[in-house]
């Protein structure tokens, strides 16, 4: 890899987020109606007390600086942007949009790479399994089922289990990240509560996920069936296990890599409508309250959040594969 | 054998391209799989079903307190009625076409921009390949989802059409790429050369000479980009986005959940359009499926053996 190209990847990764950065603040002052006005007018309407509505509206756009011309707001807004300030939130005014994201972050990020990495693994296996030849008949048919899963989006799965689990057998809450009320006995039981809270979101992260990695899997794995290091692996004797796990995983186990560095990417947007349904407090939730509130300056920093990290782990894929598959050579094409 | 040992790894889309097997004499395609008729029963039967049920069930049965709200599924109302007094099944018949026509236009619109600015930018070459490239990889590094959650809000009221084209503005990128490393294989083919000695023009080979040489593989994206769309719209309305003056599927779901159905146990009233759109999404995968299967015949032989 020439240092040439990964300052080039890393230029595209800075146009890739000012694009969205710029595409996105367009978008929402050139709207018909603003924010604020719309925020002011919603307060009103739900019937809280403002008695001065319009000087509110006047101070909150000196404020936010809305009453200067576009582009000077668009400039103002990169520079802030530039320092890590995504700017405070409409509807909670005092609170910063960082601290909303900086709250929300843990719990998404713990949730969904547990999720991903365990969905990877299982899919990744039970994938190359259902491509291997001695594979029974019976143990396919099992895996197909688990591949329907790949078909249906993962919130009707969660749709499903929330009902089952969480409403019918009332084995599993019902939402939330940990008991409202608090646990006692120590550590070990608040462990479990918090683990008791994420199964059912996780699980309907991990059905969907495994059926989509096993997808994969099974046909890199029937493209390197033919080879032939295999048939070398199989005339020298040795133990199928050992062909299966060595030989063949081993092949056709590096696009998986790829496969699941650009879904840790969309670890942080692939949970969004899973966290709505159990209300589990991560960026997900953070980013519709702020839909339904319509606080464009919380969507914004939300979505730009989740800019960074897709175009980020494709950046770093990119830079780390010549490591990972040496065939790869980065050159000029 | 050996010709596809070294499959390249580097691009899922890479890999799409060898194992398509254009390079090879066609084979007979099996069109009839199992795979495909019962997928195609799963997605269109309801379809067909809802349009001929419109004969029996009027709309006014849809209509907000038509009869008492939340009774549990009778001879009178079979699927029960919802907490607005609709018909449940009545809201089901009326919003399964809009629903299909959503995800359908979406898909094609989709498939269609994508499949042109694929074979222009893959034939062509130069600037033209540099800008739908350029245009394309910045697109993908953007999740999807998340920006159209902040264009339907800033959209507002969105008609069903608008939210299809919308949605058809993110999927592009993805056909127009699969479709390029397609076109890179096939523009190197001998009666690619010769069309082109005979000096016919680049118009008539794109539409004729590689077009053709692309169907399999188009309806296979074709197929993908109608589920991908329509989970996008679900989960959009699932949210409170996206147009609320049409019935889709979509919307009962968010109307049964948002007021509480599942904790109040209606089960008639969420479990029906959940149940249907699974369904749909069944059998666009084992159409999916069935197709990759006639474009890819490396897969096919791989199921069968043992």
């Amino acid at each position: 890899m020439t240092l040439d190209y990964a300052l080039r990847r890393i230029a595209f990764f800075f146009v890739v987020v000012w694009i969205t950065v710029t595409a996105m603040f367009f978008l929402v002052h050139l709207a018909p109606g603003d924010p604020i006005t719309d925020q002011v007018t919603r307060m009103q309407a739900s019937g809280q007390a403002l008695s001065a509505g319009p000087e509110l509206i006047e101070e909150y756009r000196r404020q936010f600086g809305l009453d200067k011309p576009l582009l000077e707001q668009y400039v103002d807004y990169v520079k802030e942007l530039a320092q890590g300030n995504l700017g405070y939130s409409v509807t909670n005014f005092p609170t910063r949009v960082t601290t909303l994201i900086g709250d929300a972050l843990p719990w998404t990020l713990g949730l969904l790479a547990t999720a991903m990495v365990l969905s990877w693994v299982v899919g990744s296996l039970l994938g190359g399994l259902m491509a291997w030849r001695s594979t029974p008949a019976f143990a396919r048919g099992l895996m197909s089922s688990v591949m329907l899963f790949a078909a249906i989006p993962y919130y009707l799965v969660a749709l499903l289990l929330l009902y089952v689990f969480a409403y019918e057998l009332q084995i599993l809450p019902t939402g939330g990240a940990r008991d409202p009320l608090g646990t006692s006995g120590g550590p070990f039981a608040a462990v479990l509560d918090t683990f008791e809270h994420a199964l059912l979101p996780g699980l309907s992260i991990v059905l969907a996920f495994t059926g989509f990695f096993m997808l994969g899997m099974r046909s890199m794995m029937v493209s390197v069936l033919g080879s032939d290091h295999l048939l070398l692996a199989e005339a020298k004797g040795l133990p199928e296990r050992r062909i299966f796990l060595r030989y063949a995983m081993r092949t056709a186990i590096l696009p998986q890599v790829t496969t699941l560095a650009i879904y840790m990417g969309y670890v942080v947007s692939g949970s969004i409508l899973v966290e709505v349904l159990f209300s589990y407090p991560g960026l997900g939730k953070v980013l519709v309250s702020a839909v339904d509130a319509r606080d464009y300056p919380v969507i914004q920093g939300v979505v730009l959040m989740m800019v960074v990290t897709t175009a980020g782990a494709l950046l770093i894929l990119d830079l780390l594969y010549p490591l990972i598959d040496p065939r790869i050579r980065y050159g000029r094409d | 054998m050996a010709e596809t040992d070294l499959t390249p790894v580097a691009s899922p889309a890479g890999t799409l391209a060898e194992a398509a097997g254009i390079a090879r004499p066609r084979e007979p395609r099996r069109w009839r799989s199992p795979q495909l008729v019962l997928g195609l029963l799963l997605f269109l039967s309801p379809l067909i079903l809802s349009l001929l049920a419109r004969l029996l069930v009027g709309q006014e049965d849809t209509e907000i307190f038509a009869f008492d709200p939340k009774t549990k599924p009778s001879a009178d109302h079979l699927l029960g009625t919802d907490g607005s007094g609709r018909d449940v099944l009545a809201v089901m018949i009326y919003s399964t076409a809009p629903t299909f026509q959503m995800a359908i236009v979406a898909g094609l619109a989709g498939t269609v921009v994508g499949t042109a600015a694929g074979i222009v930018s893959g034939y062509f070459r130069g600037p033209a390949d540099t800008a739908v490239r350029g245009i394309s990889d910045v697109m993908l590094g953007i999740p999807a989802f998340a920006m159209l959650i902040l264009v339907a809000a800033v959209m507002g009221d969105l008609s069903l059409i608008g939210l299809a084209l919308v949605i058809a503005l993110f999927s592009w990128p993805l056909v127009a790429r699969a479709v390029r490393s397609q076109v890179l294989t096939l523009r190197e083919q001998p009666f690619v050369t010769i069309s082109r000695l005979s000096n016919r023009s680049a118009a008539s080979i794109m539409t004729f000479e590689l077009l053709p040489n692309l169907v399999t593989f188009v309806t296979a994206m074709f197929v993908g980009a109608i589920s991908g769309a329509l989970a996008i719209a679900i989960g959009l309305q699932l949210i409170g986005l996206g147009p609320i003056d049409t019935q889709t599927l979509g919307l009962a779901l968010q109307n049964a959940l948002s007021a509480g159905a599942l904790s109040q146990g209606l089960w008639w009233w969420w479990l029906p359009p959940a149940a249907l759109l699974i369904l749909f999404f069944l059998g666009l995968f084992l159409v999916s499926l069935a197709v990759d299967e006639i474009a890819n015949p490396r897969l096919r032989k791989a199921g069968r053996n043992g």
